[in-house]
């Protein structure tokens, strides 16, 4: 990969599930340093965008490509896309009973280390590193010892998510309504975490490092400084922008676009 | 199959002349009232309904009876058995049996704790409360029971004295010798629990394979399909107010039938647990028949079945509420792979007179593969009100959306599946004491995706 290579670019992405067809055209480009929000309403396409750049078998690609610093991304199966770092915050995170959150971060990260050529951590050395991170992220520790998500609480899931985007330190962070259902305290958590897998240990931003932020609504953008705010709608994005676009959506609506929030019960278009 | 061929297969008149003088005679006369009476019915077959889906067939010509085996040239030692167990860093007390014979020589029993006695059945026929048992009807009531009450050559005999108390499992080893010893072993094992006593029993059934009589490694190397019958019935007594945990790891070599039979008889606040973990075999019967004899009685029951190849695996388990404020709870999961097949008939009898009776009933199924098969039947007889009574069953494949969850973290597909496997047993396995957890998890692990241990994979 060469360095002004983006860390991934989207071209005409076309996706379908059971036959009909949700994603009709996508174009995206982001490169190292940049926050990506892509809004939309309910049914838009966005989790569906997200899946598939993490490689949910249930879509299927029928046009178009994704590239991944460099690779072709759809050749890859979910855990190899994992392993070259791409990280998906899942809007709905799994639970996993009967096995420990621990066990599971543990296994993930020296998955992970394991392909970039780093020796995997023991017990010992990884306890010292999640300790370091459940503290960043006033994660209670108590979530380690549980099964994964297990029983968790809305804004439990959402922290676990963060805690795992802080171990697992991908290239491409996308997180999917990584917002909907928290409090602020969450909420800042949450941004706390994503603003620091950005920053380099100096301050600067880290250029080898992207996020992708799916969002329904404006308010964690007031928490997450994006680069660039896209309008997704039907599968395709209409329009792109700066942080000012974000700010025009939060006073206008999207009804400037012609379309209402589906979830809002206008169904207008 | 008539009488006389049936009789033939028995080879009972040269087993009884083995033991005229061991053997007291009420015990012969039980042994040939049981012989004559499966050579009017025969072993058990799809006829009866409780043999609808599971065939003996594989036993094919086997003979059923076989002289006394000669353990003579077997050398076996504690660490030996425990090898073959799969328990190897046990430090416990243990009995060995092989082919149904206590051996001291393999066995530990120095340092069981006070007031727990282990012999072996053909050594303790003459006390009271041995010879009571032996003499009772059986609660199993078919061709098999017949084979044991004619044919058992021994067993285990464990007696807990009122009041004991002891954390630490008391290891009983099972193991056979497939390809040398008899092609059919049947046993019977009688445990007796005294008052108040809380104690934890652990059982492996297991092959002897991979060791000739001096010792060293010969032709029957592991997974050799010899054709042999391991088959054991196991009573259980448990007086009023006694706490008693049983686990069974049941890891035969390919070529076994195994039929186990526990029957237990629980008194008043008194309370059974049953753990049944069933791995090995290429067919595997199991039938549970759990009397709660008096008020408050309590009963749990665990089960697990890992099921791969052809083999087939079938549990039936009967509780019978007779008394009131009895309990029962069973929880049975199994995973079914390859061609496997699976059998769970779980009937709960509550009856007149029974009133808050509480039985909850779970069984769950994954089937990996789309030959893989498993018949579940909650069976629920309830003569008496206010009871509560619940059941359910499920039968699934791995959930895909949690595999994508775990592969999205990067652990490969292969891993995501023994992860999720791991932590469907785990639920059971949580219930099992040590050593037997271990073990267990052993067996599990070793496909883990990285180095685990139990207590650190689990919640
Ligand atoms: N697994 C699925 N099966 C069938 N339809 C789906 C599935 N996932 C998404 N869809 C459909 O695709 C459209 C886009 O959904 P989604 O990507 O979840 O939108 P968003 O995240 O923007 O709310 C919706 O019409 C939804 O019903
Ligand atoms: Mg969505």
């Amino acid at each position: 990969m060469n360095d002004d290579s983006p860390i991934l670019e989207i071209k005409n992405l076309h996706a379908a599930i059971d036959g009909r067809e949700i994603l009709k055209g996508i174009d995206l480009t982001v490169r190292g340093g940049e926050i990506h929000a892509i809004m939309g309403p309910n049914g838009s396409g966005k989790s569906t965008l997200a899946q598939v750049l993490a490689g949910h078998e249930a879509y299927t690609v029928t046009d178009g490509s994704v590239t991944f610093r460099g690779h072709d991304l759809l050749a890859l199966p979910p855990e190899d896309r994992a392993r070259q770092g791409v990280f998906l915050a899942f809007q709905y995170p799994l639970e996993i009973p009967g096995v420990a959150n621990t066990y599971f971060l543990k296994t993930a990260l020296n998955a992970i280390r394991k392909h970039r050529g780093l020796p995997e951590l023991d017990a010992m050395e990884f306890l010292a590193l999640i300790r370091q991170k459940m503290k960043l992220l006033e994660v209670d520790p108590a979530l380690l010892q549980r099964a994964v998500n297990e029983g968790f609480s809305g804004g439990e899931k959402k922290r676990n998510e963060i805690l795992q985007l802080a171990v697992l330190e991908p290239h491409l962070a996308i997180l999917d309504e990584i917002d909907s259902g928290l409090d602020i305290d969450a909420l800042k958590t949450v941004a706390l975490g994503a603003n620091a897998q950005m920053i380099a240990a100096d301050g600067s931003r880290r250029d080898d490092r992207a996020m992708v932020l799916v969002t329904h609504y404006e308010r964690l953008l007031n928490y997450i400084q994006p680069t660039h705010v896209h309008v997704l709608y039907k599968g395709l994005i209409h329009e792109s922008g700066g942080p000012d676009l974000a700010r025009d959506l939060e006073r206008e609506g999207y009804a400037r676009f012609g379309f209402e929030d589906e979830l809002a019960g206008t169904g207008a278009r | 199959m008539t009488g006389l061929v049936a009789a033939d297969r028995l080879g009972l008149e040269p087993f009884l002349a083995n033991r005229v003088g061991h053997e007291p005679a009420w015990l012969v006369a039980i042994r040939r009232e049981a012989a004559a009476r499966f050579a009017e019915r025969g072993l058990p077959d799809r006829h009866l309904e409780d043999w609808k889906y599971t065939s003996l067939t594989a036993l094919g010509e086997l003979p059923l009876s076989a002289p006394v085996p000669d353990l003579a040239g077997i050398v076996v030692t504690p660490a030996r058995a425990l090898q073959a167990a799969g328990l190897s860093d046990w430090d416990g007390p243990v009995a060995v049996f092989v082919s149904g014979r206590l051996i001291p020589d393999a066995s530990r029993l120095g340092d069981l704790p006070a007031g727990i006695h282990v012999t072996g059945l053909s050594d303790r026929i003459s006390a009271p409360a041995v010879a009571d048992l032996l003499k009772r009807p059986l609660r199993s009531d078919d061709g098999l029971a017949d084979l044991i009450r004619a044919l058992a050559i021994d067993g285990a005999v464990v007696e807990v004295a009122d009041r004991t108390v002891s954390e630490r499992p008391l290891l009983l080893l099972f193991l056979s010798l497939p390809g040398a010893g008899p092609a059919a072993v049947h046993l019977r094992n009688l445990f007796l629990f005294g008052k108040q006593s809380q104690v934890q029993i652990a059982e492996v059934h297991a092959a002897l394979t991979g060791l000739d009589a001096s010792g060293e490694k010969d032709a029957r190397a592991e997974g050799t399909r010899a054709a042999h019958l391991s088959h054991q019935i196991s009573q259980f007594q448990i007086d009023a107010g006694a706490v008693v945990t049983h686990t069974v790891l049941q890891r035969e070599d390919p070529g076994c039938v195994y039929v186990g039979r526990l029957e237990a008889e629980v008194g008043r606040d008194a309370s059974w647990t049953s753990n049944a973990l069933s791995v090995g075999a290429e067919l595997a019967r199991w039938d549970l028949h759990v009397n709660l004899a008096d008020d408050g009685a309590c009963t749990i029951l665990n089960g697990l079945y890992l099921e791969a190849d052809r083999q087939h695996v079938d549990f039936h388990t009967t509780i019978d509420h007779a008394h009131p404020h009895t309990t029962s709870r069973e929880l049975y999961k199994g995973v079914l792979d390859g061609s496997a097949t699976g059998v769970f008939n779980g009937k709960v009898l509550v009856r007149e007179g029974a009133i808050k009776t509480v039985a909850q009933q779970t069984n769950r199924n994954l089937l990996l593969s789309d030959a893989a098969q498993i018949n579940t039947k909650p069976q629920l007889e309830i003569f008496a009100d206010d009871v509560k009574c619940s059941h359910g069953a499920t039968i699934g494949q791995l959930d895909a959306a949690a595999l994508f969850y775990l592969r999205s973290r990067g652990l490969s597909e292969d891993d995501a599946r023994r992860l999720l496997l791991y932590a469907f047993a785990s639920e059971v396995l949580a219930f099992v004491p040590e050593p037997m957890s271990r073990a267990l998890s052993g067996i599990l692990l070793k496909r883990l995706p990285a180095q685990g241990d139990f207590q650190e994979v689990s919640r």
